[in-house]
């Protein structure tokens, strides 16, 4: 039993104890990224001994110790964290130092704060105890404040500055939720039995519990009304930790909406409505919004707004098809956000700039980076060979077969908007007709940078067309989220 | 007990509406100090243990540790408020409407929805919405650090009043977590503020050359 304790948990203390280690012994940069990948090594190790045992005994979750609850979702989720993770150590080892030589004695903080903030959340992943779980999730999001701010600029800080008051804040309302929930059921909400609390409370105190849980979550994963720091942070932070923000950071607030409002959904047809709304909102607005922008990294942030939307609005259709497709998508908004951004990273590199107007090249000079960029680009769009046209599906069917047909229409409308602002911002970078912008310093494109990119392309590619490689763990992470309502 | 809730929203309201940004730090230290009191007094008078060591962290944390660290921020800059969303009489008269009507409002509904909440229920919720108010209508970063310290300390009264046996563990690691807060918030702003100097001691520099070329022109 201990030694099982101890394997589990190495997902959570090897990034820790990294992350300390990094920090105290301040080294440099090559050995900040090799400790950082050793202990993503070992974490996802852990995480696959947890996935296996689940699987392969068939169990619906793995409750070790009183603190420790470990079922599909959790294991997904830490999954999902270490390897964006890895990807954003390897690119930050060359991204980094290229654009942030200002900042080089302080790369190992840099390292220290990812793995402390992975550490946490993977932390968050298990813990039963939703008051242990806020802990967790906060503290990973106040950590990685630090790396928002890393650029050390005016409007880098101020971006820090506003996603930790509106982040903080926020998730405050989630806080006030569970003790709410506690104090009226008298006992410990626990993601194990929060299923049954519910059940015990009275329809005006649940409607008032989920509203809460509704704004803490929907603040901590940037969608509409409460999406305000997202374009600011995702733009301000350096290329990697945008990557990160978009693929671990936002996604704690998709954990905590599965983890509670998914439970109340599932009892309350107002709280069902009222996500979808919203979700329609993001949507829509999202990909409104992107059309306009003119920094790269703002188009593509509020394109992941829009995208998030489909993921928030399936959560609650207390079906399986819709949670299986949120979660699907929920992958699949990980590896086009980090197509994109890591695109759009490239493109900063070279040209210096983040406006799209600054950026003019031809197709011919980088004609990797603009495959990565289309690809990512048209599996926005949910189109065909791509992952993401199977995730979209399933949202569009359950959406359709939950009688919200209206919601699925504005789904297929927003993702075609957010694609045809992406592609049109792809056609004023690469074919565009007047002077070129040159490349400054005629440098090239590092190859780990570009491999990156490339890499999430070609997953998107992989899990379009064998996406049985994923059913299982999806399958099992969709009925951990089901087996909590039951 | 109501005195030291009134005299702690007074304290509140002192530090949300004063312009001075030392002085509004310098109120925080009676507020901590009353938050810190009332446990204690609560501790004593329902005879819950686990309150004293609550108390005793927040004598330490809300009353010397962050509006001390609060107050070092302010000697790397001006200590007057940057101007607020609203006109200052204004905010002030909002102020005192959110306070007064927020905590006899808040009183009715403990004694009618809540009745086994302790005392402090209904100064934690007014805490929460003064500090929420405070933060949509300041602009200064320093009042917006105060505005979430205020909504902070409402929490704490909050879940002390409506969950008084939770571990100690969990009020600790949300300690914590309130302290990482505070000192993220401190850091970006003093930065900030190492910036703001700079750039108008660059300012300044350029100014002068224009003005020392123009001079030696004529």
């Amino acid at each position: 039993m201990k030694s099982d304790l101890f394997l589990y948990s190495l997902s959570y203390i090897a990034p820790l104890l990294t992350g300390l280690i990094i920090f105290l012994v301040r080294g440099n940069l090559k050995i900040s990224a090799s400790l950082s990948v050793l202990s993503i090594v070992i974490a996802t190790f852990s995480t696959y001994k947890g996935w296996y045992q689940i699987n392969e005994e068939g169990l619906k979750f793995l409750r070790i110790g009183e603190m420790l609850y470990i079922d599909g979702f959790s294991i997904f989720m830490q999954f999902m964290v270490e390897f964006v993770s890895l990807f954003v150590i390897l690119y930050s080892l060359k991204d980094i130092p290229l654009l942030y030589s200002h900042r080089k004695d302080k790369f190992h903080i840099y390292f220290s704060a990812i793995m402390l903030s992975v550490g946490f959340m993977n932390l968050a992943f298990v813990l039963d105890n939703l008051f242990l779980v806020y802990i967790g999730l906060e503290i990973s999001s106040i950590i990685s404040v630090y790396l928002i701010t890393f650029n050390l600029n005016k409007d880098s800080l101020k971006a820090g500055f506003k996603y930790l008051l509106i982040v903080n804040v926020g998730i405050l309302f989630s806080l006030l939720g569970v003790v709410l929930v506690s104090y009226n059921t008298g006992t410990d909400v626990l993601i194990s039995n929060i299923g049954e609390n519910i059940g015990l409370l009275t329809k005006n105190i649940a409607l008032l519990c989920a509203g809460l849980f509704i704004i803490g979550f929907f603040t901590k994963a940037g969608l509409v009304p409460f999406h305000v720091w997202l374009p600011e942070a995702y733009a301000e932070a350096p290329t990697a930790i945008t990557v990160f923000m978009a693929g671990a950071l936002t996604k704690i607030g998709f954990y905590g909406l599965a983890r509670t409002v998914t439970v109340f959904a599932f009892n309350l047809e107002e709280i069902k409505l009222a996500v979808i709304i919203l979700s329609s909102l993001s949507m829509l607005l999202g990909a409104i919004l992107a059309f306009n922008q003119k920094d790269i990294k703002r188009l593509i942030a509020y394109c992941s707004i829009s995208e998030m939307g489909f993921i928030s609005s399936a959560l609650v259709l207390s079906s399986y098809a819709g949670v299986f497709g949120a979660i699907f998508h929920l992958l699949n908004h990980t590896l086009m956000k980090g197509v994109l951004f890591f695109s759009a990273g490239i493109l900063i590199y070279l040209f210096g700039s983040r406006q799209i107007d600054e950026i003019k090249n031809s197709p011919s000079m980088k004609p990797l980076l603009v495959l990565s960029f289309l690809i990512g680009a048209l599996a926005v769009g949910g189109m065909p060979p791509f992952s993401s046209f199977l995730s979209s599906l399933s949202i569009i069917f359950a959406l359709s077969e939950g009688k919200f047909l209206w919601t699925a229409v504005i789904m297929a409308f927003s993702g075609f908007i957010s694609t045809i602002a992406l592609l049109r911002c792809a056609n004023s970078i690469f074919w565009y007709k007047g002077d070129k912008v040159d490349i400054r310093n005629g440098i090239s494109i590092p190859t780990p940078l570009m491999l990156c990119s490339l890499l999430f392309a070609l997953l998107l590619i992989i899990f379009g067309i064998y996406p049985d490689i994923l059913y299982s763990l999806i399958d099992s992470a969709a009925k951990g989220i089901i087996n909590i309502n039951n | 007990m109501e005195i030291i809730y009134i005299a702690l929203l007074f304290f509140t309201f002192v530090a949300g509406e004063s312009r001075n940004l030392k002085f509004a730090s310098y109120s925080l230290i009676p507020q901590g100090l009353l938050i810190a009191i009332s446990v204690y007094l609560l501790a004593y008078m329902r005879n819950i243990s686990s309150f004293y060591l609550i108390a005793s962290l927040d004598i330490l944390v809300r009353a010397i540790l962050m509006p001390t660290v609060l107050i070092i921020l302010l000697k790397s800059r001006l200590e007057k408020e940057d101007k607020p969303t609203i006109t200052h009489p204004l905010s002030i008269a909002l102020s005192i409407v959110v306070l007064s009507v927020g905590y006899n409002f808040m009183d009715t509904i403990r004694i009618t929805s809540f009745p086994n909440v302790l005392s402090c229920f209904t100064a934690g919720f007014t805490l929460f919405i003064y500090g929420l108010f405070l933060l949509l209508s300041k602009r200064d970063m320093v009042k917006m650090i105060i505005s979430f310290f205020i909504i902070e300390n409402g929490i704490h009264f909050l879940i002390i009043s409506m969950l008084p046996n939770m571990p100690k563990t969990i009020e600790i690691g949300l300690t914590f977590n309130f302290i990482i807060a505070i000192l993220f918030f401190i850091y970006i702003t003093m930065k900030l503020n190492i910036l703001s100097i700079m750039e108008q001691v660059k300012k300044f520099k350029i100014d002068n050359n224009a003005f020392n070329f123009e001079e030696n022109k004529e």
